[in-house]
């Protein structure tokens, strides 16, 4: 019998289990903060110590990191100029006459050198296929895009981004998931997107999702679900077969990359477990990145480089945010949850429980564009990137169900368990606690010195060691500032110069940002879990200036 | 990409594990001495912070290009002579221990100018200095008339006339007067041409401003006159025994306030009061008594005889000192008696907004003391020690004065005419350097918050002051910590 993945209707006992697990994440946040701050107090020769080998710990994992974003940053250059059309074109020839010919790169073009030797590779891998792909134009793209508040400005870039894309809108098949709670101006702002661009897609739908469905709550997910059950249904009365149809699921404002659905097509097509994979793009906030205050620049600048970073590492990469996955395993493993806030997590977890951990999500290099959370005014703006790091946060509501999963499905290694496990909660454990710990709680020893602890060598070489160590994070750092720059787009401003200059300066903001808008809403999140006080769904403000 | 994963997470692992004890065991003070018999050895250092900074160090006789404030790392346990040298300043020169894991800190080293730079405030022929308002202000006395009466601000340097010649007082001569430490209040006993005189209160440093005749509150000639600076309005006349209490205010006077009292100090709103019959109790300014502060007689009267006089010096609700006509110097604290003769003065030290560690300086003709009244550590002895009066400096001639300067780590005083300064802070013997010679018989006042000390000049009797404490230059070093940084601050001699 396949897992329940919700948190409702559970037994006593899966109770007790989840609400054990629930606890533990805030429990050990609170733990290790007021542990700290106690041991300052009552034990600073041990708290500096403490602080000198988790400094140290930090400024190796700042390097790992570095390392890594670097590396994928550079796949992702690397491939900005990949013709994904053509290579889906080879693959078809290839299905179709059984031969592919890589055209050799000419000149010393280093980035498409090693472009085409990660090419080539794919191929040599995708000949041995034991299951091979359908033709590209046997498969259909669903994409999925929610509304509750957005209207039709906030819409349509990203569809009209679709439709003239590189790959053929005539494959696509666009629904608008609109709550049927939703203002006149939403749902007449979806109908007027489905009559201009309903005849360049392979059909476009509006679908409502209606209020109060029993096992629901007022979260993205149900809405969505409602949408892909309605296309199930769509598929089923065309006799499409589900394994030839990708469904992408996407944020109202996501703007796609002109190749999207050309990369995520050979994607597709070249992974050997396609049926049992997750597609995840490089989300990026570049839709206006340049006219939301520098703080929130910085930490959405700041979020793309770590999925980034995650991009890396395949076998621990979970779905974020936007992503695409095969319509079939979505409706094996039961849609995504119609209870919980964080459906684009939660889904990947689910199909890992679903499959008994033969499930993955594939990275692929390249982007989808989203808004950076602007309400007015900077205070306003504060308090909404507060809440939607929060909601993110969030996304612990995931560990107690997947332990209790790990625990329930005996397919899984018991390596996959403690892998993924660790990392989940590790994961948040460190959103939490890390820049707490390392802006303020690690300088308490030196603060609240006894006598005891004042007349040692350790209280004057600590924050020695602790300040050679921060200097060494700053070549993380300006690697971190130098990426930024690459990945941002240009600003349209005619200071351009001078804008990117003060952007440089809003890094060095990076300690208390990363207090106030990711530990604290980390901890706020993971707190609620632990009370039991759980999150409503709270949509995000995104607006688009009016044309007059 | 994977491979490259698992190559750098187990590269930084090694890196982890090898380099993380020997980063922490640097951490603690532990080296790698090749050489020495033992490989791994445990170090210490010396952390020097100077007034003003940027002084050059050497050790042991070899100059570093070091100046302060200066931390020297990586020393082997033992003795280091320590030289610090800033152009227009004395040397200074001390042998410190080194000891393994610890810290020698010296932070609070005052350079000694070769000349000190003095400044006149004020010309006038001065007779008498006399602080007020926490020594804000300066009264300075020309004659025993009011109309020769200056008061100077010493943080604005400005100096006006007690009274405006419109004044009525104006030219009166004064018998005495009467002063309280934080107060800017001060009370002239004006002689009136009767055997009554007139009481007077002035306000510091407001020309012409608040002058209040207080006679008909008093019914008797005051021996000693106390009020708070928390409570202006409310004075506590003392006379032969007897307290009155007089409400400016009101106008009223409430007398025998207290009877049969054998001293008495305030604090906050509560007189502290010793009894003849031996009680101490504490009274509130509406006379009701709170709990008594001791019920134990036979207690108080071995620790304070019989019907001797003390005056007490209550510095908190924890600490009361009492002074006896002789010199005796008695506390709350055991072993209580602290001295049985020869102290002539108290000065206490809180710390920062009072919440440091509490020392007070006691001083004799020919020595100065400190009482320590820091939290201790279990005695390790069954006989609980207590506080001891600690001697720190034993080759006086007539100290009349003595101050805290630096945060307690030196003395300022006054030894007859000369005004010296002790420092405490380091390992070996305490240093005395004098500063200046003053008025003969004229009294001195140190502020720690200009860092000068105002005198009187020998030769003219001007109001003069010097600068011991650069307050411009010292630097925020290390964070504050509220404890003695060493097992004992005071270096007995």
């Amino acid at each position: 019998m396949s897992f329940h993945y919700s948190r409702h209707n559970l037994t006593p006992r899966e109770k007790r289990l989840e609400r054990f697990f629930e606890i533990l994440p805030g429990f050990s946040s609170w733990f290790v903060l007021l542990g700290m701050i106690g041991l300052s107090f009552w034990k600073p020769v041990a708290a500096a110590i403490i602080m000198i080998v988790f400094n140290f710990y930090w400024l190796l994992r700042m390097f790992y990191i570095t390392i890594f974003v670097s590396l994928s940053y550079f796949r992702l250059s690397l491939e900005a100029k990949t013709d994904w059309m053509a290579r889906v074109d080879a693959l078809d020839g290839f299905l179709k006459q059984g031969s592919l010919e890589i055209p050799k790169v000419q000149g010393w073009n280093f980035k498409k050198r090693i472009s085409s030797w990660i090419y080539r590779r794919q191929i040599r891998l995708f000949k041995k296929l034991p299951v091979t792909p359908p033709l590209s134009s046997a498969i259909t793209h669903l994409v999925i895009v929610p509304a509750v508040k957005e209207t039709r400005e906030v819409l349509e870039p990203g569809i009209r981004q679709i439709a003239e894309g590189s790959y053929p809108a005539s494959r696509i098949v666009m629904i608008l998931a609109v709550e049927e709670r939703s203002l006149k101006n939403v749902k007449d702002g979806a109908e007027e997107l489905k009559l201009k661009y309903g005849s360049r897609f392979a059909d476009f739908l509006v679908v409502y999702h209606p209020s109060g469905l029993p096992g629901e709550s007022r979260v993205k997910g149900a809405n969505i679900t409602f949408a892909a059950r309605r296309a199930a249904e769509y598929f089923f009365e065309r006799g499409t077969d589900f394994e030839n149809v990708v469904v992408s699921c996407f944020d109202s404002d996501t703007v796609v990359s002109h190749e999207y659905f050309a990369c995520l097509t050979y994607a597709f097509m070249i992974c050997p477990d396609r049926y049992r994979a997750s597609f995840q793009p490089i989300p990026v906030y570049h839709n206006n990145i340049w006219d939301v205050p520098g703080f929130a620049r910085v930490l959405e600048t700041g979020a793309s480089l770590f999925q980034l970073t995650e991009a890396t590492d395949p076998d621990k990469l979970v779905t974020f945010s936007s992503h695409s996955m095969s319509f079939k395993a979505l409706v094996e493993v039961g849609y995504w949850p119609v209870d919980m806030i964080s459906d684009d997590s939660a889904i990947f977890w689910k199909s890992l429980l679903h499959y008994k951990g033969d499930y993955r999500a594939v990275p692929m290099y390249i982007t989808v564009s989203m808004d950076v959370i602007d309400a007015g005014n900077i205070f306003k703006t504060a308090g909404s990137v507060y809440k939607q790091k929060r909601r993110w946060a969030w996304g612990v509501e995931n560990f107690p169900i997947v332990m209790r999963g790990f625990l329930q499905t005996p397919g899984i290694s018991l390596r996959d368990k403690i892998h993924h496990g660790f990392k989940l909660f590790e994961g948040h454990l460190a959103w939490a606690t890390w820049p707490f710990i390392l802006a303020v709680i690690g300088w308490m020893p030196a603060l609240f010195a006894g006598r005891e602890f004042a007349g040692t060598v350790l209280y004057y070489s600590a924050p020695r060691i602790s300040g050679t160590i921060f200097n060494l994070a700053m070549l993380s750092l300006v690697t971190t500032i130098i990426l930024s720059f690459c990945l941002l787009p240009k600003s349209t401003s005619k200071r351009s110069f001078f804008v990117r200059a003060i952007h440089t300066f809003e890094w060095l903001l990076v300690p208390p940002i990363m207090i106030l808008f990711s530990a604290l809403p980390a901890l706020d999140a993971q707190t609620r879990l632990m009370l039991g006080r759980y999150l409503d769904f709270w949509v995000s403000e995104k607006k688009r200036p009016q044309k007059g | 990409m994977g491979f490259l994963r698992k190559f750098f997470f187990y590269f930084f692992l090694l890196i982890f594990i090898i380099f993380c004890p020997l980063i922490v065991l640097y951490a603690l003070g532990y080296l790698f001495k090749p050489g020495h018999e033992q490989g791994i050895v445990k170090t210490g250092l010396i952390y020097s912070a100077t007034v003003p900074p940027g002084a050059s160090v050497t050790l042991d006789g070899k100059p570093l290009e070091k100046e302060t404030p200066n931390l020297l790392l990586d020393l082997m346990p033992g003795d280091y002579q320590l030289e610090l040298s800033l152009e227009g300043y004395r040397p200074w020169s001390q042998k410190l221990p080194v000891e393994a894991g610890k810290a020698t800190v010296l932070d609070k080293i005052l350079l000694v100018p070769e000349d000190y730079k003095t400044e006149v405030l004020a010309a006038g022929s001065f007779r008498e200095l006399i602080p007020v308002n926490k020594g804000n202000q300066i009264l300075l006395t020309q004659s025993d008339r009011l109309s020769e009466v200056r008061v100077v601000d010493i943080r604005g340097e400005a100096e006006v006339p007690l009274l405006t010649q419109a004044s009525a007082l104006y030219g009166r001569k004064f018998l005495r007067f009467f002063t309280s430490p934080a107060s800017a209040y001060v009370i002239f006993e004006v002689d009136n041409g009767t055997s009554k005189p007139q009481y007077v209160r002035f306000r510091a440093g407001e020309e012409g401003g608040e002058v209040l005749d207080i006679t008909p509150l008093f019914l008797a000639k005051p021996e000693k006159i106390f009020w708070n600076s928390s409570s202006d309005n409310t004075l506590y006349v003392f006379t032969q025994g007897t307290v009155d209490r007089l409400d400016l205010r009101e106008g009223s006077t409430a007398p025998g306030f207290l009877g049969n009292v054998r001293g008495m100090g305030l604090f906050e709103k509560g007189v502290y009061a010793l009894m003849q019959d031996n009680t101490l109790l504490l009274r509130d300014e509406g006379g009701d008594d709170k709990k008594p502060l001791s019920r134990d007689k036979e207690l108080v009267r071995t620790l304070l005889g019989e019907n001797i006089p003390y005056e007490l010096n209550v510095f908190a609700r924890d600490l009361v000192l009492f002074r006896g006509p002789e010199g005796q110097l008695v506390s709350n604290r055991l072993p209580y008696v602290h001295a049985e003769f020869g102290i002539n003065g108290l000065e206490f030290y809180g710390g920062p907004f009072q919440l440091g560690p509490r020392k007070i300086l006691a001083w004799g003709d020919r020595e100065i003391g400190i009482l320590d009244f820091r939290r201790l550590p279990p005695d390790k002895e069954i006989f609980e020690k207590g506080i001891r009066l600690a001697w720190v400096y034993r080759e006086g001639a007539a100290i009349r004065e003595a101050f805290w300067v630096y945060d307690a780590t030196h003395v300022l005083f006054l030894d007859g005419d000369q005004v010296m300064l002790l420092e405490m802070e380091g390992f070996g013997q305490s240093i005395v350097s004098p500063v200046v010679r003053v008025k003969k018989g004229s009294s001195i006042h140190y502020s720690e918050e200009t860092g000068r000390v105002y005198f009187l000049e020998p030769k003219d009797a001007d109001l003069a002051s010097i600068e011991i404490l650069p307050k411009r230059k010292i630097q925020f070093q290390f964070p504050e910590f509220k404890e003695e940084r060493k097992e004992s601050g005071i270096r007995e001699v």
